[in-house]
C-alpha cells in the first residue's frame, strides 16, 4: 500500500515534469471525431508504391499482366529495413511503372486495374506463432510499418537485438495534430483489438508492463480504454496534458516513464518499444485473419472540408478517388498528406495513398494565409526557442545554415531535430525555420563525412 | 484544374506577425504617452510626432538609398522613435530629437544590416549620444504641470536622481509613482509603464524575465549599497529600461538563463554608476554595455537540446555568472574611475586659476595675503569655505567658498568689506546647465547680494525683500547654492573679521 502510494507520488512528480514541455496549444480542429469510419468502394484502379516506408524499396514480384488477388504480396526485398508491400485490390496489373513519390524519390508503382470482386489470396486463419522469431517473422510478412507517420519497419522495431532490457511497451495514441481523427475511431471502435495487439506484444517480447498514452482532449476514448483494461494491472492509461507534439516518440516516452532517450539512441536502448495505437490493432488483426496490410483509415477534414469524414481506403487509392468520394470538390489549393504541422502537400492528385498515411488535409490557404509579405528578419524574439519540444534553438540553426556554417551545427543539435514544426508555426517573422533545418541535415552529415575522411587522412 | 500549392510543413501558422507584435508594443506605450501628455504638455505629443515621424522617414530613405526593399510597414522604426521620444526632456529643441532619430535608425541600425542587425538598443543609444552631445538641453527638466502655470516660461526641476545624490528634499512616493516629478517625458510615470508592462506580458510578447530580475537587482543593490530601494526604483529610467528598452528582441539575449543574466548585470552597473560613477542617471549605460555583451551571454547560455549532454551547473550557469558579473563590475567601475581621476591629480587645497584670478578681481590687488584657516568652523553640509584673503590694505576680505549645485560643485569668490556686507559674488567653475544655472554668474544675478548681510533667502520669483534675493528663473538649486555659498562666506566672516584693520 505504500509502496503504491510512493508509486503515485512519482507518477504525479512526473506529470508535473511533463508540464514543462514546451510545444505548442495548438486548436484540435477534430470536428470528424465522431463520424463513423466508412469502407470507400474499390477504385477504378490503383497505384501501389514499392516504397511506403523508412529504408529500402522493395522488387516488385509482379509484371504488366499478371493477375492479382487481395493480400497478394507484389513487392518484397532481402534488405533489413523493408516491408513487403502486398496488393490491396483483385484484378490485373496494367503496368510497373517510376514515378516521383511524394518523398521525392523516384519510386516504382505497380499500377492494377481492378476486377471489382476482392478476391482474397488467403483465407481468414490465424496465424501460428509459437515463438518469438516466428512472430517477428509474422510481423515482416504483414506489411505493417509503423502507421503514425514515420512508417519504421515494425519487424525491426520489435526485432531489437537486445531484447532482455526491454521493459516498457507505450502505446502511442496521443493523436496531437489538429484535424486527424483515425487514431481515435480505431480506438472507439476496436479497443478490444488495441487490447489484444498490447497483450500480443507483451508476451513475445516478455515486456512486464505497457503505457496507453491519450491526449486528455479524447476523454471519451481515455474512459472506454480504461474501461477495457481495467483487468490488467499491468497496463495502463496515460492521460497526456493536450499540447503539440505530445505523440512525438520521445516526448511520449518521456511523459510515460520519465526516461529521456539520449541523442542518437533509440527508445529500445533505453528499455522502451512505442508503437502507434493503429499498428499495434492491426497487428492483433493480422494474427486473427493473417490479411496483410492492404487498406488504411484516411481523416478527411481541413478547413476547405464541409463535412469531414473517416475512410478506410485501400493503398495506392489515388488522392483525387478519396476526395472525390468524400465529395470534396471545387478549386483546391493546399492537399496535404498528414495533418497540417507535419503533413507534406501533395503536387498531384494521382499521387496514391500509402500505409502510413492517415489523414488528407485539405486547407483554404497555402501556409496558413500568411504570404511572402509578411516575412521578415528575424528579430530575436526567441520563441522558436521556447516552443521547441527537443530545447533547441532553432533561429541559430536558420541562421547556421543561411551562411553555410555546417561546422557551428551539429553543437547546436541540429539532428535532434524532430521537424515537429512548433518553430515555424509561432514564427512571427513567418520564417520557415523547420524546413531549413531539414534541408540541413544531409549537408551537416556530408561536412562530418569529410571531417572524418580528413582526420583518417591526417 | 486545380493548382495545388506546395508549401514546406508547417501548413498552419500562428496569427502573430513582426508587425503584430511591434503594434502591442506601440500599445503598451500608449499609456506612457498619455502620462507624458498629462504631466508635460501638449508638447510631450509634438516631440513624439517628430521623433516617429523622423524614425520612419530616416528608414524609409536609408532603405530606398541601399537598394533594400521597404520595411516601415513592420512598424519598428514608429517604436523606436516612440521610445526615443519617451526618453527625451520635453522640453528638447525639435531638431535635436530629429538628430537622435538620426543616429537610432540610421547609424545603429540600417548601417548594421536593419531590423533585427542591429548590437546595440536604437533609441538608447541615440538618447546617450544625445546626452554626450547636448548635455544642457538633455538635462533640464520640466516641472510637471508648468504648462498650467501663468507665466509661459518652462519652469524646471532636478529629477529625484541628483536630489538623492546630494540629499535635497525628494518628492512623495506617491508623486514618483504617478510621475510628478522631473525626468524624461517617459520615464517619470511609474502606474502608466506598469500598465503597458503588464499588457505586453499578458500579450506574451515578453516573457517576465527581464523586467522582473532586472527590478529585484536594482533593489538588491541599493540595499547592499544604502540608498533607499523604493526611489532607486521609480526615479531615473529603471521601470521604462525594465519593460521596453531592455526587453527589446534584438538586443538581449535569446535563452532564459541569458536574459536573467542580462537583467541582473544591468541591475549592477545602473546601480554602481548611480551611488559611485560621475552621471546620477546609469540605466542608459548599463543598457548600452550589456546590450554589448549579449553576445557573449547567447554563446555561453545556449540550450541544453532534450537527451542531449548533461548540462552542468558548475560550467555552464556558474562560469557565465561569474564572468559576466565581473565584466559588468569591471566596466562600471571603469566608469567610476574615469571619473575620479579626471577630478584627482589636484591639490583640493591647492587654489585654481579662475578662483586666484577672482580673489585678485575683487580685492583689486595682485598680492592677496591669505588667513590661515580653522576649516571645520567655517563649513556647513551645504558650503565649504576653503580659503580666505584680504587686500594689502586690510579693507576688504575675498572668501572662497565651494557649495553645491545642480550639477555638482560650484566655486564662488565672495567679497565682504569689513562692515560685513557683500561688496561682490563671482561665480568660478561649475558644471551647472548653459543657459540655464550657469546663468547665476550674470551680473543680473550677483548684483543683487551688492551691500546685503546677514542671513539670505531665496525666493523664486516676485519682488525681493530685504533679506531676500530672487532666483533665476528656471535654476532655482543653482540660485541657491549662490545664496548659501553667501551665507557661509558672511558666517566665516563674523569669525575672522579681526584679520582686517578697524
Amino acid at each position: 500500500m505504500h509502496n503504491l502510494e510512493q508509486k503515485q507520488v512519482i507518477e504525479l512528480f512526473k506529470r508535473n515534469k511533463i508540464a514543462s514541455l514546451p510545444g505548442l496549444r495548438l486548436p484540435h480542429l477534430k470536428d470528424g471525431q465522431e463520424m463513423q469510419t466508412v469502407s470507400m468502394p474499390v477504385p477504378a484502379c490503383v497505384r501501389i508504391p514499392m516504397l511506403q516506408h523508412m529504408g529500402h524499396a522493395c522488387e516488385p514480384l509482379v509484371q504488366a499482366g499478371d493477375t492479382v488477388c487481395v493480400g497478394q504480396k507484389i513487392g518484397d526485398s532481402d534488405a533489413l529495413m523493408s516491408v513487403p508491400v502486398h496488393a490491396s485490390v483483385s484484378g490485373t496489373v496494367r503496368t510497373v511503372e517510376t514515378r516521383t513519390a511524394y518523398s521525392g524519390q523516384h519510386v516504382q508503382h505497380v499500377v492494377i486495374d481492378t476486377d471489382g470482386t476482392q478476391t482474397l489470396e488467403h483465407p481468414d486463419m490465424p496465424v501460428d506463432t509459437p515463438d518469438r522469431d516466428s512472430f517477428l517473422n509474422a510481423v515482416r510478412e504483414s506489411g505493417l510499418c509503423g502507421l503514425g507517420g514515420a512508417g519504421f519497419p515494425t519487424h525491426v522495431k520489435l526485432g531489437y537485438r537486445d531484447f532482455d532490457r526491454l521493459d516498457t511497451l507505450i502505446v502511442n495514441a496521443a493523436e496531437c495534430e489538429p484535424y486527424i481523427t483515425s487514431d481515435y475511431r480505431e480506438m472507439m471502435e476496436h479497443p478490444d483489438q488495441i487490447l489484444e495487439g498490447i497483450l500480443l506484444v507483451m508476451k513475445h517480447l516478455r515486456i512486464s508492463r505497457a503505457f496507453i498514452g491519450i491526449e486528455d482532449n479524447k476523454p471519451q476514448a481515455i474512459t472506454l480504454l480504461q474501461e477495457k483494461t481495467s483487468a490488467f494491472s499491468c497496463i495502463q492509461i496515460i492521460p497526456l496534458r493536450n499540447r503539440y507534439p505530445q505523440g512525438a516518440e520521445k516526448m511520449i516516452a518521456y511523459a510515460a516513464t520519465g526516461r529521456v532517450i539520449p541523442q542518437g539512441s533509440l527508445p529500445a536502448d533505453q528499455g522502451m518499444i512505442v508503437m502507434n495505437v493503429s499498428s499495434i490493432s492491426f497487428l492483433a488483426h493480422y494474427m486473427k485473419t493473417s490479411q496483410p496490410l492492404t487498406t488504411r483509415r484516411i481523416t478527411v477534414s481541413g478547413d476547405a472540408v464541409a463535412s469531414p469524414c473517416n475512410v478506410i481506403v485501400p493503398i495506392g487509392t489515388s488522392v483525387a478517388d478519396v476526395l472525390h468520394y468524400c465529395g470534396v470538390n471545387g478549386d483546391l489549393r493546399s492537399v496535404l498528406m498528414g495533418g497540417p504541422m507535419m503533413g507534406i502537400a501533395v503536387a498531384q492528385l494521382e499521387d496514391p495513398i500509402i500505409k502510413n498515411n492517415n489523414a488528407l488535409t485539405i486547407l483554404k490557404h497555402p501556409s496558413g494565409r500568411n504570404t511572402s509579405h509578411d516575412t521578415t528578419a528575424c528579430i530575436r524574439c526567441s520563441k522558436c526557442i521556447r516552443s521547441c519540444p527537443m530545447h533547441l534553438m532553432p533561429a541559430m540553426l536558420e541562421k547556421a545554415y543561411d551562411r553555410r556554417d555546417f561546422a557551428a551545427m551539429p553543437a547546436l543539435g541540429v539532428d535532434l531535430c524532430i521537424g515537429c514544426g512548433c518553430c515555424s508555426y509561432v514564427c512571427p517573422a513567418k520564417r520557415n525555420l523547420t524546413q531549413k533545418i531539414q534541408l540541413a541535415k544531409p549537408h551537416v552529415r556530408r561536412y562530418l563525412e569529410q571531417q572524418n575522411a580528413k582526420e583518417v587522412q591526417t | 484544374m486545380n493548382q495545388l500549392a506546395v508549401s514546406p510543413s508547417p501548413h498552419i501558422k500562428s496569427p502573430r506577425t513582426t508587425r503584430g507584435i511591434m503594434l502591442d508594443v506601440l500599445i503598451a506605450l500608449a499609456p506612457a504617452l498619455l502620462a507624458a501628455n498629462i504631466l508635460f504638455g501638449l508638447r510631450a505629443l509634438l516631440l513624439t510626432a517628430v521623433c516617429v515621424a523622423s524614425c520612419v522617414i530616416f528608414e524609409f530613405l536609408s532603405r530606398r538609398l541601399m537598394k533594400r526593399e521597404n520595411t516601415i510597414c513592420d512598424l519598428s522604426a514608429a517604436v523606436t522613435g516612440v521610445l526615443l521620444a519617451l526618453n527625451l526632456p520635453v522640453t528638447l529643441p525639435l531638431w535635436m530629437a530629429v538628430i537622435g532619430s538620426f543616429v537610432a535608425i540610421v547609424i545603429v541600425k540600417q548601417l548594421f544590416g536593419g531590423l533585427g542587425q542591429n548590437f546595440a538598443n536604437p533609441a538608447i543609444t541615440a538618447r546617450i549620444v544625445l546626452l554626450v552631445s547636448f548635455t544642457g538641453q538633455m538635462t533640464t527638466w520640466a516641472v510637471p504641470f508648468f504648462y498650467l502655470e501663468k507665466s509661459p516660461d518652462i519652469l524646471t526641476t532636478a529629477t529625484p536622481l541628483p536630489s538623492i545624490a546630494s540629499g535635497e528634499s525628494l518628492p512623495s512616493l506617491w508623486d514618483m509613482f504617478l510621475g510628478v516629478r522631473g525626468g524624461c517625458m517617459g520615464e517619470t510615470c511609474i502606474l502608466a509603464l506598469l500598465l503597458g508592462g503588464v499588457y505586453l506580458i499578458v500579450r506574451r510578447v515578453i516573457s517576465p524575465t527581464i523586467p522582473l530580475v532586472y527590478l529585484v537587482s536594482i533593489a538588491s543593490f541599493s540595499v547592499l549599497f544604502g540608498v533607499d530601494p523604493l526611489y532607486e526604483l521609480m526615479a531615473g529610467g529603471a521601470v521604462l529600461a525594465a519593460f521596453f528598452m531592455l526587453t527589446d528582441y534584438v538586443t538581449s539575449p535569446v535563452t532564459e538563463l541569458g536574459k536573467t543574466l542580462f537583467a541582473l548585470g544591468a541591475g549592477l552597473i545602473t546601480m554602481v554608476i548611480r551611488v559611485y560613477g560621475a552621471y546620477p542617471e546609469g540605466v542608459s549605460f548599463a543598457i548600452l554595455l550589456m546590450n554589448i555583451l549579449t553576445p557573449y551571454i547567447d554563446r555561453v547560455t545556449k540550450e541544453k537540446p532534450f537527451g542531449g549532454k548533461k548540462m552542468r551547473v558548475a560550467r555552464d550557469i556558474v562560469k557565465p555568472t561569474v564572468v559576466i558579473a565581473v565584466i559588468a563590475l569591471v566596466v562600471s567601475a571603469a566608469l567610476v574611475l574615469a571619473y575620479n581621476l579626471t577630478n584627482a591629480g589636484k591639490d583640493p587645497n591647492a587654489l585654481d586659476d579662475t578662483v586666484q584670478k577672482a580673489v585678485e578681481e575683487t580685492l583689486s590687488t595682485k598680492d592677496a595675503q591669505e588667513i590661515p584657516l580653522d576649516e571645520s568652523a567655517l563649513s556647513s553640509d551645504e558650503a565649504c569655505v576653503r580659503a580666505a584673503f584680504t587686500s594689502p590694505d586690510k579693507s576688504i576680505m575675498a572668501l572662497y567658498v565651494v557649495s553645491k549645485g545642480y550639477g555638482g560643485d560650484i566655486d564662488f569668490v565672495v567679497a565682504v568689506d569689513k562692515d560685513g556686507s557683500v561688496q561682490d559674488v563671482v561665480v568660478g567653475r561649475n558644471s551647472e546647465t548653459p543657459s540655464l544655472g550657469q546663468e547665476i554668474s550674470k551680473d543680473a544675478f550677483t548684483e543683487q547680494f551688492k551691500g546685503k548681510s546677514g542671513v539670505l533667502s531665496v525666493i523664486k520669483n516676485g519682488m525681493a525683500g530685504e533679506q531676500e534675493i530672487v532666483a533665476v528663473t528656471g535654476a532655482t538649486v543653482s540660485s541657491k547654492a549662490a545664496v548659501t555659498a553667501v551665507n557661509q562666506a558672511l558666517k566665516a566672516f563674523e569669525e575672522l573679521k579681526g584679520a582686517l584693520s578697524a
